[in-house]
């Protein structure tokens, strides 16, 4: 997560550093007090997320560890910016990402009629369904325009909310004399939770026409949030991620 | 309703006030995490009156019907209302409202509606077809007399489905299947049996811990498991030997009152537990290593009865019901019988008694008088009784070698029978048959008519033949060394004598007649000249049987 966020804040950088020569060069475009996005992209995949639980099952103790492979999903941004003072400026975006992915479940099943003998079953439970929506407050820093690109630097705090199938039992298929079982499958729950973050990123218009361009964002958003997977236990997520989006933008 | 908010807030922010606003819940009406139930719990008049109106709007537009409309047998002047929802006609399946009227005014309101159903309520596939597809997904035919019934299901993870729902009984089980009336997909199916098998923990007699299975019915737990092939069952004969004598003469029939019982599943009874849980692994011996299916290889139900007399009663029923407290009994058509043992204070040749069940070479010797009862039939006198009591023996040691460690000392697998109750030493050796006063050598045969013709006696030499075929070792009597199979093959010579003794010998057998069957048996599934069958005759010579 670390390099991650150094690699945005670099790029940012190493942006505005670079930025002022074009600037001089070039006469400045007209400023606008309005900008409108949206965008369609990608969120990174977030890290593998483990669980791992455990219930009485046959007079012993059942266990089962679940991992979340987490796989790019696909996201829709919608922003709304206003310049305050000179390049200044407050937005707003919303982005929303869903998607399905897989759940690897590994549990360790007690035997019915011996203490100490338990089964160990695996499968995958698929078609886990997982969506995220990020609020992003933003400051925004507008560079002053070179011709039709326009750059603005964004970042602040992001409420994000994760909705996610959480598995929290497994069946097995068994038959006697019980020696052995196999994954039947997982029995899931949707839960939701929410948390606060920060977002930190930029956003590149090329404008064709007076007022309609397109861009292309690029945000990295991060909060830790704590599914409740069932009363007394709590999975804790990444939401968000490296977010990378194209679309079409309106400046006035 | 809660994902539209979530959507709509996502777009405009600010429509989530409004929207909260319109939708602003009747009291009594508790939100549930299934979208769209709405769970009816009206606590004070205010929440009464908001709900008699709306059910009373319900049912004018048929939204819910009337089901039961009963007068309160225990309370006067009250009567109970119990409606069904319906969603354009069709049943919505676990939607219903009770509702208590007192002279007309509603004293209480309680239930579940579901709200935002939106489909077609005509099914796609009709009820003939939806019975086709139960058919073939079970295998077997679903009888015309199973009606099913077109509902509405609140799906657990959100929405509905129209299905067409079958209550199906087979003997294992009876389950609700609801078929999708537009897909033809199982949407949900469930055991609606009322009693469900499950696991305990016991404590045994000599006090270890083991897993017991058993049935959960009506809020207690009974010795009846349900999870192996066979039904095992062990009854709880409360100390009434009379009860028990006319049970197992048939003129009492035992009814699931009588079975063993616990409140918590912790089972402390252990001479319920032992027996029934080693009548468990016997029928898993026997399974495992011969993949026999219980005593009559058809899994015959096995019933266990313990508690025939009480401890304290032994001065008043010894006499006449010796065996309830010093035996244990296979009596015919899967049904044992294990002896209570005796009082602490009480002695027999200097030995104690405890509760015979809690020897697992015991119960798993009863059982296999029931295997040779649907095999060789051998006759129970002379040295044909002298056979079937060695095979019971010989089954009941191995069922011990299989499930326990070996050694000396309770709970631990060695030759001796019964050593774990009756203390010191058992009743035979199978190592050593002399040092109990029973023959280890055919030349030694007990020839007298007691213990018809010596059946408890002369099975010794046998004992001893498979003793040494296992383990090697010199013959006491003869000082012919056997060269056994060693521990590590113990299944093979197991298997020599199961395969002999159920499916070579015949009712009339003599000790000949077994050592010329082993033999052939070891041939059989060894080879000719195979170490088994070396073993086999080496120790029949040494106990003088040719």
């Amino acid at each position: 997560m670390i390099a991650r966020a150094h690699l945005v804040t670099s790029l940012a950088a190493a942006y505005l550093f670079a930025a002022p020569p074009l600037v001089m060069a070039q006469a400045a475009a007209k400023p606008t007090r309005f900008t409108i996005a949206v965008s369609g992209g990608v969120q990174q995949a977030a890290d593998e997320v483990s669980d791992h639980f455990s219930f009485p099952k046959n007079v012993e103790t059942e266990t089962v560890d679940v991992t979340y492979p987490m796989k790019p999903w696909a996201l829709i941004d919608l922003a709304a910016g206003y310049r305050v003072w000179k390049n200044v400026g407050v937005g707003v975006a919303v982005s929303v990402t869903s998607g399905k992915g897989d759940a690897e479940v590994t549990a360790s099943v007690p035997h019915p009629f011996f203490f100490n003998q338990p089964r160990t079953v695996t499968g995958t439970e698929s078609d886990i369904a997982h969506s995220e929506t990020g609020v992003h407050l933003q400051m925004q820093y507008m560079i002053p325009a070179t011709g039709r690109l326009h750059f603005t630097l964004e970042g602040g705090p992001s409420w994000l909310n994760i909705e996610h199938e959480v598995v929290t039992d497994v069946t097995v298929t068994e038959s006697y004399p019980y020696d052995t079982a196999a994954f039947g499958g997982a029995v899931t729950k949707s839960t939701k939770a929410s948390a606060a973050g920060f977002n930190a990123g930029i956003d590149v218009t090329w404008l064709f026409a007076e007022s309609v361009g397109i861009g292309g964002i690029v945000r990295y958003t991060r909060a830790d949030v704590d599914l409740a997977a069932v009363e007394g236990r709590s999975i804790t997520m990444k939401a968000g991620g490296l977010q990378g989006g194209v679309g079409i933008r309106v400046l006035f | 309703m809660h994902v539209r908010v979530r959507v709509l807030w996502a777009i405009v922010p600010m429509a989530t006030l409004a929207v909260c606003l319109v939708t602003q819940p009747i009291h009594g009406q508790v939100a549930e995490s299934v979208r769209g139930r709405t769970t009816i719990r009206a606590e004070n008049s205010a929440e009464r009156r908001a709900w008699t109106s709306r059910i009373d709007s319900m049912l004018r537009t048929g939204e819910l019907r009337l089901r039961q409309t009963r007068d309160d047998p225990m309370v006067p002047d009250r009567t109970h209302e119990r409606a069904d929802q319906y969603y354009r006609g069709v049943r919505v399946f676990g939607a219903d409202v009770t509702r208590q009227l007192r002279g007309g005014t509603t004293e209480s309101v309680f239930g579940t509606i579901y709200e935002g159903i939106n489909l077609d309520p005509a099914p796609t596939i009709d009820e003939d077809r939806a019975r086709e597809i139960l058919a073939t997904r079970l295998g077997r035919e679903i009888d015309d007399r199973i009606v099913p019934e077109l509902v509405v299901l609140p799906l657990d993870a959100g929405g509905y489905a129209l299905t067409w729902r079958f209550r199906v009984t087979a003997r294992a089980d009876t389950r609700q299947y609801f078929i999708d009336a537009t897909t033809g997909a199982t949407r949900l199916e469930y055991s609606d049996r009322k009693t469900q098998a499950a696991v305990g923990r016991a404590t045994g007699v000599l006090g270890d811990a083991k897993k017991i299975s058993v049935r959960s019915a009506s809020g207690q737990f009974q010795a009846r498991d349900d999870l192996r092939p066979p039904t095992i069952e062990t009854y709880d004969m409360k100390g009434d030997p009379v009860r028990t004598d006319n049970v197992l003469s048939g003129r009492v029939n035992l009814s699931s009152s009588d079975l063993g019982s616990d409140s918590d599943n912790d089972w402390t009874d252990g001479a319920i537990g032992d027996a029934h849980v080693y009548a468990g692994y016997t029928y898993d011996y026997y399974f495992k290593r011969f993949g026999r299916k219980g005593l009559n290889n058809a899994d015959i139900r096995m019933q266990n009865l313990v508690h025939p007399v009480r401890r304290s009663d032994f001065q008043i029923y010894i006499r006449d019901y010796e065996d309830y407290f010093v035996n244990a009994f296979y009596d015919g058509g899967g049904v044992m019988v294990y002896g209570e043992g005796l009082p602490p204070n009480v002695t027999a040749d200097g030995q104690t008694w405890d509760f015979l069940s809690g020897s697992l070479d015991v119960v798993a010797h009863e059982l296999s008088h029931g295997v040779t009862d649907y095999t060789s039939g051998l006759l129970y006198r002379n040295e044909s009784g002298a056979l079937n009591e060695s095979f019971s023996d010989i089954m009941g040691t191995s069922v011990e070698f299989f499930f326990q460690a070996a050694g000396n000392g309770p709970l631990r697998a060695e030759y001796l029978i019964a050593e774990d109750v009756v203390r010191p030493g058992g009743l035979r050796s199978m190592s050593d048959p002399g040092s109990f006063g029973d023959p280890d050598h055919y030349s030694k045969r007990f020839l007298g008519s007691a213990d018809n013709g010596g059946v408890h006696i002369n099975s010794g030499i046998p004992n001893q033949a498979f003793y040494l075929a296992i383990e090697s070792g010199t013959n006491r009597t003869s000082g012919i060394a056997v060269p056994g199979v060693g521990g590590a093959n113990r299944e093979q010579i197991e298997k020599v004598f199961y395969r002999a003794f159920t499916q070579l010998m015949p009712a009339n057998s003599t000790f000949s007649v077994a050592r010329a069957a082993t033999i052939q048996a070891a041939r059989d599934l060894y080879g000719a000249n195979s170490a088994a069958e070396r073993a086999v005759t080496a120790a029949w010579t040494a106990v003088g049987v040719n």
